[in-house]
């Protein structure tokens, strides 16, 4: 089987992605519980069609780019450019509820990173955060996982984007009360071969300056759900 | 084809306070497409009022404006604009605004322009970079329209990018980012909000309200069906954001006055009559 030289990564990233590992992302809705509150979102088909046309656009212009920056940091070796870029994601980050989310996981992550891998860079990046005062984003320590399993970065990037859609079916099986079948329906056209080359290749293309999206509407209900009266998720 | 008519141009204030305490421009500077109004000390509010026009009545191809404006020795300045500010028409070219401030030594900084209207085949690059001091405060306001709406125009723009960075202490506490063109999907969540959205949003920088923003409950309160309302800290608790969303322009004029009102009573401060006459 000479082939499984070019994926010994895949176990690992297998693992890192499923929900077994405490990734803590099943807490957290990020917006769609304030969204569906609002009756913004009530079925099914609304879900699908938030995701394909606001949340891959997002992946697509903003986390994925700063995915590879920060992969691209790690890999070079380049701590100060690192604390930056995570100091930027908090930055973009614009409402409390997403910016927490992405500290409490990526500091739960960079913590499972190093009880799991023999990871010098995790280590020596988290020695230099904490000097700092600094938390880790998901992102930053998706990166530093990555490099770590010696996953490519475009398999990287598919994971974050099946990561991402998938935290919001898992979200709306409560929220919307969505069977699994239909969940995996609108996971499965979210991921459809020729959306994802296109939200892949057209995000490598993005320069650290041009990187951003626009959602009022999905910061406003962040914002809104950190005042809740009654809820589910964390976010 | 490169346009050749655009103007290179803006403005430069720096503001101070002068031995009895009143804010005065310690240095001015402007150029075509921007005039600056005689400043106005308001006694009321401790605050200096300036004005800025636009003679060209907008923002055309091949303009570049800079806006650059330094606050200093605890003066307090508010600046803002006649009316809303137009990006016009582009066969071909891009207009660029690049906007800075510095906010330093106990100083208070309110930038409040009219809306920025998007109107049909414009391409406007805006770029906006804001230091604060610790001890400082800035209240930014950003208002956009996608087009010239009571005729009828909107989504019809060519191209929008706009970039907020934000540092306090110089420590960025705030990046906002986005292209929008109403070609792709980069408009949607905006333009699916309402069938006419308005969009404005605020941007408090101030030690004061630190854990705890006590309009906060109120602004939320303000939801109605046409309008939509929600208030959240910044990084590094350096301030608040508030982003308002509305589908009637009474109601979105009604409640961008009305968070400002409440966002200066909870940093002790008193609004600056805007004298739009």
């Amino acid at each position: 089987m000479p082939e499984t030289n070019d994926v010994e990564w895949l176990g690992g990233l297998i693992q890192t992605t499923d929900t077994l590992f405490p990734s803590g992302g099943y807490a957290h809705s990020y917006g769609l519980e304030e969204l569906v509150a609002l009756g913004r979102i009530c079925s099914g088909k609304d879900l699908e069609e938030f995701l394909i046309n606001e949340i891959l656009p997002a992946l697509e212009n903003l986390e994925l780019p700063y995915l590879r920056f920060c992969w691209v940091a790690v890999e070079n070796r380049s701590y100060n450019d690192l604390i930056s870029l995570n100091e930027e994601i908090s930055a973009w980050k614009l409402t409390r509820e997403t910016r927490e989310a992405g500290k409490s996981q990526g500091s739960q992550m960079i913590r499972m990173i190093r009880e799991i891998y023999e990871c010098p860079v995790s280590d020596e990046f988290h020695q230099m955060l904490r000097k700092t005062g600094e938390q880790c984003q998901q992102l930053t320590a998706t990166a530093l996982l990555r490099n770590a399993q010696q996953v490519p970065l475009t398999s990287g990037m598919i994971a974050w984007i099946y990561q991402v859609v998938s935290n919001f079916c898992s979200a709306s099986v409560k929220l919307l009360r969505l069977g699994e079948v239909a969940c995996q329906r609108i996971i499965h056209r979210c991921l459809e071969q020729d959306r994802i080359r296109k939200v892949v290749s057209k995000s490598l293309e993005v320069k650290p300056e041009d990187a951003g999206s626009f959602n009022p509407m999905l910061d406003l209900a962040s914002a809104r759900h950190e005042l809740a009266f009654s809820r589910l998720f964390i976010s | 084809m490169k346009n050749t008519f655009g103007l290179n141009g803006g403005v430069k204030l720096g503001c101070r306070r002068n031995g009895e305490g009143v804010p005065y421009l310690s240095s001015q500077r402007f150029s075509a497409p921007v005039h600056l109004s005689k400043p106005y000390f308001d006694e009321d509010t401790g605050s200096l009022l300036v004005n800025l026009s636009c003679p060209t009545a907008g923002l055309l191809a091949g303009d570049r404006v800079v806006c650059d404006i330094e606050v200093s020795d605890q003066a307090s300045m508010v600046v803002t604009t006649p009316g809303a500010t137009r990006s016009h028409f582009m066969r071909s070219g891009i207009a660029r605004v690049e906007q800075k401030f510095k906010v330093k030594d106990g100083s208070f900084l309110e930038f409040n322009p009219g809306a920025l209207i998007l109107q049909k085949a414009t391409n406007l690059e805006q770029v906006t970079e804001i230091e604060v001091d610790e001890d400082s405060e800035v209240l930014f306001v950003e208002k956009m329209l996608p087009g010239r709406i009571a005729h009828g125009e909107s989504f019809v723009f060519q191209k929008f990018s706009n970039r907020l960075r934000i540092e306090k202490e110089n420590k960025i506490v705030l990046l906002e980012s986005f292209i929008l063109d109403p070609g792709n999907e980069s408009v949607l969540p905006w333009k699916n909000s309402f069938p006419t959205p308005y969009y404005g949003s605020f941007y408090l920088i101030s030690p004061k309200p630190r854990d705890h923003l006590p309009c906060r409950e109120r602004i939320h309160g303000m939801m109605s069906p046409n309008l939509l309302t929600g208030v959240t800290s910044l990084h590094r608790k350096a301030g608040w954001m508030v982003k308002v969303l509305a589908g009637d322009p009474y109601e979105f004029k009604r409640a961008v006055k009305e968070i400002r009102k409440l966002l200066h009573a909870d940093i002790e401060r008193l609004p600056t009559d805007f004298r739009r006459y």
